[in-house]
């Protein structure tokens, strides 16, 4: 195996929790999740030689993943095979870390019912990006990217009450 | 569940079992919106290149006049040439650009130009090739026609002229009204899913 590609494929091992987030907020079922992963990995390595190193490598990735996510299209025919968490499943009296992941699996299935541009700016968020730099990294003002978290944040919380979680 | 619990559920969600592919070369870019485009040119292509070998045996069909030979093969070096000029822009306008990294606006801007361009050159590419095949359907209705030759020299029933008129109309019409279906059905909903995500970014 070539050397760059060694290197690339080391990057991604090391940043491949973050690309696995990513296609679970835009697909909503293994299959689509999978290929989306895939496509992602084939857009990093495509566009990787425009990669210079005076930036972090997961800035760029972050951007090259979501502007792949955003006009990802599903497979056409394939049996949708959504997952569904009922709100009748989540028992209070769980150990700590089932509680989390009901609580991650619940914000997945209402994250699935943003638009895709609220999507990218619910996951910039949560990375830990600045209403700046969401601004920069969407190509919006500072003020426009603060707007959209607010009323992105909204609509996920409406999205999640109305699931039947409490909020 | 408030957004610090979402935000600690996303910190700690397990990752560690995600399995990267451990070979580049077996990944293909099949899903976005300019590979599904090439993908319906490709089929598109071949289509092109049979319709092209096949009229350039049409001299040899037994009842073609000998004497439009020479015509007809002018005609069609003409067509062939138009072909090749349109499918080579086609196909080569993909590897212009490497939007991915580019900021979302950007990348989303591009991309939709890009669709909007190969649906523009798409159209001038059929309408460039429409009055040759005006050209060819005279012809059939001309010399293909039993008596219609009669035409040439000025001998003809007002009637027969006017529907040979209307036929050439209606298929005019045809061309371009399904010129704009096929490409707005094909290549119009992947502009149409892109502007939508551009106007979710506008302030």
């Amino acid at each position: 195996m070539k050397e760059k590609e060694q290197e690339f494929l080391k990057r991604i091992e090391s940043h491949k929790g973050i690309l696995y987030k990513v296609s679970k907020m835009y697909m909503d079922n293994h299959d689509d999740q999978q290929d989306l992963f895939q496509e992602i990995v084939c857009q990093l390595w495509k566009s990787y030689d425009s990669f210079r190193n005076e930036s972090q490598f997961s800035t760029w990735m972050y951007r090259v993943a979501v502007n792949t996510a955003i006009v990802f299209l599903k497979k056409e025919k394939r049996k949708v095979d959504k997952y569904e968490i009922a709100s009748e499943n989540i028992k209070d009296d769980e150990g700590d870390s089932h509680i989390k992941e009901s609580q991650i699996d619940h914000f997945y299935k209402a994250v699935q019912k943003l638009e895709k541009i609220d999507k990218a700016i619910i996951f910039y968020q949560l990375e830990g990006f600045s209403h700046k730099e969401i601004g920069e990294n969407l190509g919006i003002s500072e003020g426009n990217a603060r707007v959209k978290l607010n009323r992105a944040k909204e609509k996920l919380k409406e999205i999640i009450k109305n699931q039947g979680y409490g909020f | 569940m408030d957004f610090n619990d979402i935000q600690n559920a996303w910190n700690n969600e397990k990752t560690d079992n995600v399995v990267v592919p451990d070979n580049l070369e077996k990944i293909q870019s099949a899903n976005m919106p300019l590979d599904k485009i090439r993908k319906n040119l490709r089929t598109e292509l071949f289509g092109q290149i049979l319709a092209l070998i096949i009229i350039g045996f049409l001299p040899l069909y037994h009842e073609f006049p000998s004497k439009f030979v020479g015509p007809y093969y002018f005609i069609y070096g003409i067509v062939a040439a138009i072909s090749i000029y349109y499918l080579s822009k086609l196909f080569l306008f993909y590897k212009r650009l490497d939007k991915a990294a580019l900021t979302t606006k950007d990348s989303l801007y591009e991309t939709y130009y890009d669709i909007r361009l190969n649906m523009q050159l798409y159209k001038t590419f059929t309408f460039a090739l429409a009055p040759f095949f005006m050209i060819y359907l005279a012809g059939y209705l001309i010399f293909g026609t039993p008596g219609s030759t009669e035409i040439l020299n000025g001998n003809f029933e007002n009637e027969k002229l006017v529907l040979k008129v209307v036929i050439f109309m209606i298929t005019m019409l045809l061309i371009g009204v399904l010129t704009e279906w096929w490409v707005s059905f094909y290549y119009g909903k992947y502009a149409k899913e892109i502007k939508k995500v551009i106007d979710e970014l506008k302030e």
